[in-house]
């Protein structure tokens, strides 16, 4: 997996101190480490600040990163790192739980009520599950681009892949039911 | 079910969508934070490096009560005199300002408008469009009842003293003017009887 030019080309200019070739970095991954925060804590103002504190770190930590993956491959790890850390600590479980009821209650449409359920089972999953999810489905990373991001072997993410996907299908069997319907 | 229906049901499910604004502002602020969480390592770093010698730690201990017992003591004899803070920049100072400013105005290319230094700490106040592209710094130090401030601004930029919005300007000859609602200042006439700040300006030469 090798980086195009153009963005080891910025890379090596960020590292040279180019703050516009860094901007240009974070505003391509921008949406893309804030979904997957999102999907990692299943709330927005969680993922506000993980995806600020990814790009933070990328930037303190931008004289060690050594192009022979993909700067998003690198930025995945950090992001997932935080998130794998994030502590549901007492408040932040309220806040979600607020979260989550507050997009119940302007929930208009069943795509918004859909979303909403399939972050709740998202949320009931192992935080490295979770990630696994996240990564492969929904960034479309392969398992080996997965596993280098995890730091763990593609067997481990296969089988995490694999209970993951077990207990998914048992908790939004009733939302296929309703799509069938 | 099978994996593609569950993948199926996953992607359909977007995460919230954010304003275009919060997109627009998201590396700034990314950058700004960044800046100033290296400023703060620093302190910590210091704070770091006194737990490792406590020794050191003391000596800096003693000193800063010392230096706390001594400027209170030139405050109150201060307060006898005038009611107005009167604390000349010192080099140190506007030295400190410059290499800060030189560090900032680097992250921020055409969009920072002030930076102020106050009892708070350092603030940046940022322009969404490039507005002080061309104009050369100043250096202000602004000390009134409640204390002193530095800024570092450009000419044509609005900066607070006080809670009133002031305008800074440099005119022809070099000399700095600073304007609010209820009071005029310029370098070139110097400081007069009755006024409400006490203020310091030149301009600041930068390296870069």
């Amino acid at each position: 997996m090798v980086a195009s030019d153009d963005e080891t080309g910025r890379v090596i200019r960020s590292q040279n101190g180019d703050h516009e070739a860094f901007e240009s970095l974070i505003k391509e991954y921008q949406i893309m480490i804030h979904s997957l925060c999102y999907r990692m804590t299943g709330s927005l103002t969680d993922a506000d600040d993980l995806a600020q504190e990814t790009f933070i770190c990328a930037y303190r930590e931008l004289a060690g990163f050594r192009a022979e993956a993909r700067f998003s491959s690198w930025l995945y790890r950090i992001a997932v790192n935080l998130c794998l850390n994030w502590r549901k600590s007492g408040a932040r479980r309220r806040r979600l739980q607020n979260e989550l009821a507050g997009q119940l209650f302007e929930a208009e449409s069943n795509e918004h009520c859909d979303s909403t359920q399939v972050q709740e089972a998202l949320m009931r999953l192992s935080p490295k599950e979770r990630a696994a999810i996240s990564l492969t489905t929904y960034e479309g990373l392969t398992h080996a681009e997965a596993a280098q991001a995890l730091s763990c072997s593609e067997t481990t993410i296969s089988w995490r892949l694999f209970t993951a996907r077990a207990k998914l299908k048992r908790m939004l069997k009733d939302l296929k039911r309703g799509k069938d319907r | 079910m099978k994996n593609s229906e569950l993948d199926e049901i996953l992607r359909t499910a977007p995460p919230p969508k954010q304003p275009t604004e919060y997109w627009d502002e998201f590396s700034g602020r990314v950058l700004r934070n960044a800046a100033l969480g290296r400023h703060a390592r620093e302190v910590v770093d210091f704070h770091g490096r006194a737990r490792r010698f406590p020794k050191l730690a003391l000596g800096f201990g003693v000193a800063a009560a010392v230096v706390v017992v001594l400027f209170s003591v030139v405050r109150l004899d201060n307060s006898r005199s005038t009611s107005i803070m009167e604390r000349p920049a010192t080099q140190n100072e506007f030295d400190g300002a410059k290499k800060y400013y030189e560090e900032i105005v680097t992250l921020f290319p055409g969009r920072l408008a002030a930076i102020i230094f106050d009892k708070r700490g350092e603030h940046l106040l940022l322009k969404d469009t490039s507005t002080a592209a061309g104009s050369l710094p100043v250096y202000l130090k602004i000390c009134g009842r409640s204390g002193c401030e530095q800024v570092v601004t450009f000419s044509g930029q609005q900066i607070p003293i006080n809670g009133e919005l002031c305008d800074v300007l440099v005119g022809h000859s070099g000399e700095i003017i600073v304007t609010g609602p209820t009071f005029w200042w310029s370098s070139g006439t110097g400081a007069r009887p009755g006024e409400r700040y006490r203020i310091e300006a030149r301009p600041l030469q930068t390296t870069g």
